[in-house]
């Protein structure tokens, strides 16, 4: 016969799935960025980073041609990581444009002497259908470097549709982030997500003002919606704010976001700022472009 | 009347046995039967042909000295030449030959007369014997017998187990002699009469006579070795050089690195290569001519005479006549060498001799039969063998007749050409005795001192064991240092006051020691028998008991008691001191004896509850007041035993793991030898074993660096209601990361020690059994963490489908957050838990990348890197 006296130990907690490479949601231009993040559509915001956003943009864009740079101090309060990005949009004939983009993350605390970095490198291609419709693809390919021997690479697209109504009113809709993780020994997924914006614009005089919408559902069942809004002056100043909500792990968390932004001659500056976040506030943006 | 029986052949010879005729004859002279003898084939069988020993008449002897011609001797005998001429007769020499200075003496005993008669081989010894008996001035006619040596070599020897005694406790005990008083001294003279010893053994020439030795086979000065080397065993185990670096080391061979020689041997070898000689009787009585004072005979008479390995009857009913009949000319020989060894022709003790008179030892034959002729011959030491465990050798021969005893199985001594081989044998034993009795001359040898001393000192100092006793006794086990202690104490001291008191029918009697060897107590009815007693041999009306007081120091109160006499009798006791003498008889007492009591049965424990863990010997006193001899008997329904332990003390035995628990009964009878008889009736019980169980929690415990240590006293957390001890048994396991050990554990009795071994928590299992083997098992964690570390996670800031935290030391909320290196938060939960509970998060379904962990607990926050490969 025996007798046990044992003690018990705690139960253990089951983290949910997450999403590999997240930062191919972010925003790169700060003009979307400080209406926190609600550019798919936008009438006021080049599509020079279009192939981090919506390709179908570029064919619908008002010039020839678009080119930017970025400069983000993004999560200060968590990550403190700089965000380099560089693209460039192109509509060379009417109803036909084309974009290509480069990202990179680095400023990482170092792991075992090495210092992580993420980038994402890719173009577009953009078609027109008549003047209220065009058709737009992105093909990325993103790597994150962890350590020294661990990286983990995918390659995705974005699909996109865009639907210009009338003058001012325009919706999107498509898949955004679809694709496979590189390595075969990881499972993870892709923020993959289904992907509708709406957008008006209306002008009075010298003044305009832009209202948008942008809702992703994510295949992982998280969820966001972005609200923003934008208040021009001659077309040379602009003043924006964005509220998004999302679901707890959406790979872009709820945040609101506050921009300014100044045009002349077809130069662009513009700045934003994230707040009410823990993770993501205080995140600083600053883009210089230039439209042709 | 006088019997002549069977004379010898050698053990390795001669043999040439030829058909003879078969008749028997008997006849008087003077009215004295001179044969008597049985006459068959098997007869001659056991004795040499064409050889007889013939005692003559003074007048026949004299005619015979007297004749100066060659040939055989004429005498005025017409009946003599007759015989002589119809045997064949062809030599008739003195089987003691002329003695020189000693040839008085040898006269005296009447040994001159003997004449060896060799005749024509083709007659039977019968006949010659038959033929001569009857003739006038022949007194007697012996044939000579066949003689075996008494070893065998069938055996292997894995240690000097008789002499250095570190494998037998039944060694002779020799060191403490060698230590103490000698190793042996030159002018003591050891005559082996045997095969002949190799002279110029490495490890026997340095303690051989330059001179003296004597070949009878040859009848020479050559000595020859026997072919297998029998005497130079013999003479080995005696006197082989000790300390030499060489072979063995002989019981008085001297110290040769301390430059002192052992006794000294002398070779009188009565077998030479294959044959032997004629008259061993020789040998015996020249040992003593040539200054021996000890006579070594490893050899006796043939019992399978036709050698066919079976012993017939007629060859035992030989063997017996010749041990009820020993032979004249050997027991003249014997006696001669005990009464003129270590004198001169005056029978004076020699100036320079060590001793008056010498000792002849005789091994007792390996027939395991209870005969053994000659050495059962009294004045002889016979010597039995014993085995290393104390019992009888089973070849030896044995019976009352057997003196003392000795090893003599797996014995290594030395052998011819510079050789050692082990052998077994009451030849072997019998040397051991020679070397004793050797080393006691060397050390109290001088003048006086003599030879009934030294039997005295060699027999009384001996030891009883097992085999001295019971149906087949080989005597007492020969004791070296008992033996010197015998003689240390010398002449007893006569004992002046004692007491006597009697119980039943004993009687108990005490005194004061005063130095004696021992003390005999003697009781008779009859005074006068007591005033008479010569106490080496009381008589069979008086009852003796003897005390031996060897290592007891004067004046100690020593009590003895003499037994199994008549109830209520009036008795007279007196004592009597002893040593190498007796003493005078202590005054004698009148003591009366009473009424038989009944044996006494003492058992009263406190308690007769036991629990079924308990293994019980509780001591019962159970004796017999009168000193009889009792018969215990036990009967009980239980398991319980009563049982006397090696010191003879009686005990009630129970192992209660054996036993179901319940009620028994019990009954102890304890009868004397005369039917009176005790009865003691008792209950005992054994109780339902009770579990050991966890009376005090363990704690949680720190450790703070590897190398610490933590001792727990594991009897302040369990008991057990039994109170019986607790066996613990303890490991300890690593519940998180089963390839890292944190701790080590040890337990020692009831204190278990946890040493740190690495960083991290451990989980400690201790099982406490009872003797029954129920067992309470508990566990309890140990975190060896270092006092600066506030979160430990394993396996590490690298991690894969799983992460255990330990956080804080005492258990608390604890809230953890995972954010991705994008500042995606994917996981954030809270938990009530603890270093010692730690929190295990499954990250199966984590992406792969860096995280940042925020442990927040207590008002701390504690961040971490992660990275999820």
């Amino acid at each position: 016969m025996s007798a046990l006296f044992l003690c018990v130990a705690a139960a253990a907690q089951v983290v949910p799935r997450n999403e590999a490479h997240p930062f191919l949601r972010w925003s790169r231009d700060p003009g979307i960025s400080g209406m926190a993040g609600t550019g798919l559509t936008s009438m006021t915001v080049a599509p020079a980073f279009a192939v981090f956003s919506n390709p179908a943009a570029i064919a619908m864009m008002d010039g020839l041609g678009s080119v930017k740079a970025s400069y983000s101090l993004y999560a200060p309060s968590v990550l403190k990581t700089s965000n380099i990005a560089v693209g460039a949009a192109f509509r060379p004939v009417k109803r036909f444009g084309f974009a290509v983009g480069y990202v990179h993350q680095l400023g990482y605390e170092k792991i075992d002497g090495f210092a992580p970095y993420d980038f994402a490198v890719g173009g577009a291609l953009s078609v027109g259908i008549g003047d209220h419709f065009a058709f737009g693809v992105n093909a990325k390919y993103s790597k994150a470097c962890f350590m020294k021997d661990f990286s983990s690479s995918a390659f995705s697209v974005d699909i996109l549709a865009q639907v210009r109504f009338w003058e001012g009113f325009n919706a999107a809709v498509g898949v955004r982030s679809v694709g496979k993780i590189l390595e075969d020994s990881d499972t993870s997924d892709l923020p993959s997500s289904l992907a509708v914006a709406l957008s008006y614009r209306y002008v009075t005089g010298i003044h305009s003002i832009e209202a948008l919408l942008d809702g992703d559902w994510f295949f992982s069942n998280n969820w966001g919606v972005s609200a923003g809004f934008s208040y021009g002056i001659n077309d040379m100043g602009f003043v924006r704010v964005g509220y998004r909500y999302a679901s707890k792990y959406a790979a872009v968390p709820s945040h609101i976001a506050v921009g300014l932004g100044g045009k002349y001659k077809g130069v662009s500056l513009d700045v934003s700022f994230l707040t009410l976040n823990k993770t993501i506030g205080n995140t600083f943006q600053l883009g210089l472009g230039y439209s042709f | 009347m006088k019997k002549v029986s069977v004379i010898l052949l050698a053990f390795l010879a001669l043999s040439c046995a030829k058909e003879i005729d078969e008749h028997s004859a008997a006849g008087t002279v003077g009215g004295e039967i001179k044969t008597e003898k049985p006459v068959s084939a098997d007869y001659d069988r056991t004795v040499v042909p064409g050889a007889a020993k013939v005692c003559f008449s003074d007048e026949i002897v004299a005619e015979i000295e007297a004749f100066e011609g060659e040939g055989l001797p004429v005498t005025k005998s017409s009946e003599l030449g007759s015989i002589m001429a119809e045997l064949g007769i062809t030599a008739m020499e003195r089987v003691f030959p002329y003695a020189g200075e000693y040839e008085a003496r040898t006269r005296a005993e009447g040994l001159h007369k003997w004449y060896l008669v060799t005749f024509d081989e083709s007659v039977p010894v019968t006949k010659a014997e038959e033929g001569l008996a009857p003739v006038k001035g022949v007194e007697y006619v012996e044939p000579v017998r066949k003689i075996a040596l008494h070893s065998t070599n069938d055996t292997y020897w894995t240690q000097m187990w008789g002499i250095n005694g570190t494998s037998s406790n039944y060694n002779i005990d020799i060191l403490p002699v060698w230590e103490n008083y000698t190793v042996g001294n030159p002018n003591v003279v050891v005559a082996v009469v045997d095969g002949g010893i190799q002279l110029t053994h490495q490890d026997l020439a340095w303690n051989c006579l330059e001179s003296g030795h004597y070949n009878y086979v040859t009848n020479s000065t050559n000595i020859v070795p026997d072919t297998d080397g029998h005497g130079t065993h013999v003479a080995g185990t005696i006197a082989a050089v000790s300390n030499n670096g060489k072979g063995v080391a002989g019981i008085a061979g001297g110290d040769y690195a301390a430059g002192r020689r052992g006794v000294s041997l002398l070779s009188l070898a009565v077998f030479s290569g294959d044959r032997s000689a004629y008259s061993f009787e020789t040998a015996i009585k020249a040992g003593a001519d040539k200054g021996a004072l000890i006579c070594q005979n490893s050899w006796g008479y043939v019992v399978d005479t036709n050698n066919d390995g079976q012993i017939s009857q007629s060859e035992l009913n030989s063997f017996i006549s010749e041990h009820n009949n020993p032979s004249r000319v050997f027991t003249q020989a014997v006696d001669y060498f005990i009464k003129y060894a270590g004198c001169d022709a005056n029978g004076n003790q020699k100036a320079d001799s060590p001793m008056k008179g010498g000792i002849v030892l005789f091994a007792a034959g390996n027939d395991n039969l209870q005969y053994g002729p000659p050495s059962n011959y009294e004045p002889i030491v016979a010597v039995g063998a014993i085995r290393s465990n104390g019992n009888r050798a089973s070849f030896s021969n044995y019976g009352d007749w057997v003196d003392i005893c000795a090893p003599g199985v797996s014995i290594w001594s030395s052998i011819p050409t510079n050789k050692y081989d082990c052998w077994d044998g009451t030849s072997m034993a019998c040397p051991h005795v020679s070397g004793v009795a050797a080393l006691l001359i060397s050390y109290f040898g001088g003048p006086g001192f003599t030879c009934d001393i030294l039997k005295e000192a060699l027999l009384g100092g001996a030891r009883q064991i097992g085999a001295s006793a019971g149906s087949q006794p080989v005597g007492p086990l020969v004791d070296a240092h008992g033996s010197f202690l015998y003689m240390v104490a010398g002449t007893p001291v006569p004992i002046t006051e004692y007491t006597a008191s009697s119980v039943g029918n004993s009687i108990s009697i005490s005194l004061e020691t005063n130095g004696s060897y021992g003390y005999m107590a003697a009781a008779s009815k009859s005074r006068s028998a007591l005033e008479s007693m010569d106490p080496r041999s009381p008589g069979s009306n008086i009852i003796t008991e003897r005390y031996v007081s060897e290592g007891k120091t004067s004046g100690e109160d020593i009590t003895f008691v003499l037994k199994k006499l008549d109830f209520s009798s009036d008795y007279y006791v007196t004592v009597v001191s002893y040593g190498t003498s007796y003493a005078e008889p202590a005054p004698i007492k009148p003591v009366s004896t009473g009424v038989n009591h009944a044996p006494v049965i003492n058992f009263d424990p406190e308690t007769l509850n036991f629990s079924q863990w308990m293994d019980i010997s509780l001591p019962v006193e159970i004796y017999d007041p009168d000193f009889n001899d009792i018969d215990v008997s036990f009967t009980t329904n239980g398991r319980a035993r009563v049982e006397k332990d090696a010191d003879g003390n009686w005990n009630f035995v129970l192992n209660c793991q054996l036993a179901t628990p319940g009620f028994y009964k019990c009954s102890i009878t304890a009868r004397d030898e005369y039917g009176l008889q005790t009865v003691k009736n008792f209950n005992y019980s054994v109780q339902e074993n009770e579990m050991p169980y966890l009376s005090l929690d363990f704690d949680e415990y720190w450790l703070t660096a590897a190398g610490e240590v933590l001792e727990l006293n594991l009897d302040e957390h369990f008991s057990d209601d039994d109170g019986e001890p607790l066996f613990y048994s303890c490991a300890s396991y690593n519940p998180v990361d089963s390839n890292t050990e944190v701790v080590e554990t040890k337990v020692n009795g009831s204190v278990l020690t946890i040493t740190a071994a690495g960083t991290g928590l451990a989980r400690v299992k201790v099982v406490a059994s009872d003797a029954i083997g129920d067992k309470a098992i508990a566990e309890f964690p140990v975190l060896v963490r270092p006092v600066a570390e506030k979160v430990t996670l394993i396996p590490g800031t690298t991690i894969g489908n799983e992460l255990v935290i330990l956080a804080g030391v005492e258990k608390q909320e604890t809230e953890f957050s995972f954010v991705s290196s994008y500042g995606v938060n994917v996981f954030s939960t809270k938990s009530v838990c603890s270093a010692y509970e730690p929190v295990t998060i499954n990250t199966n379904k984590l992406a792969r990348g860096i995280y940042y962990l925020k442990v927040s607990y207590g008002g701390g926050i504690y961040k971490y890197t992660i990275v999820k490969k």
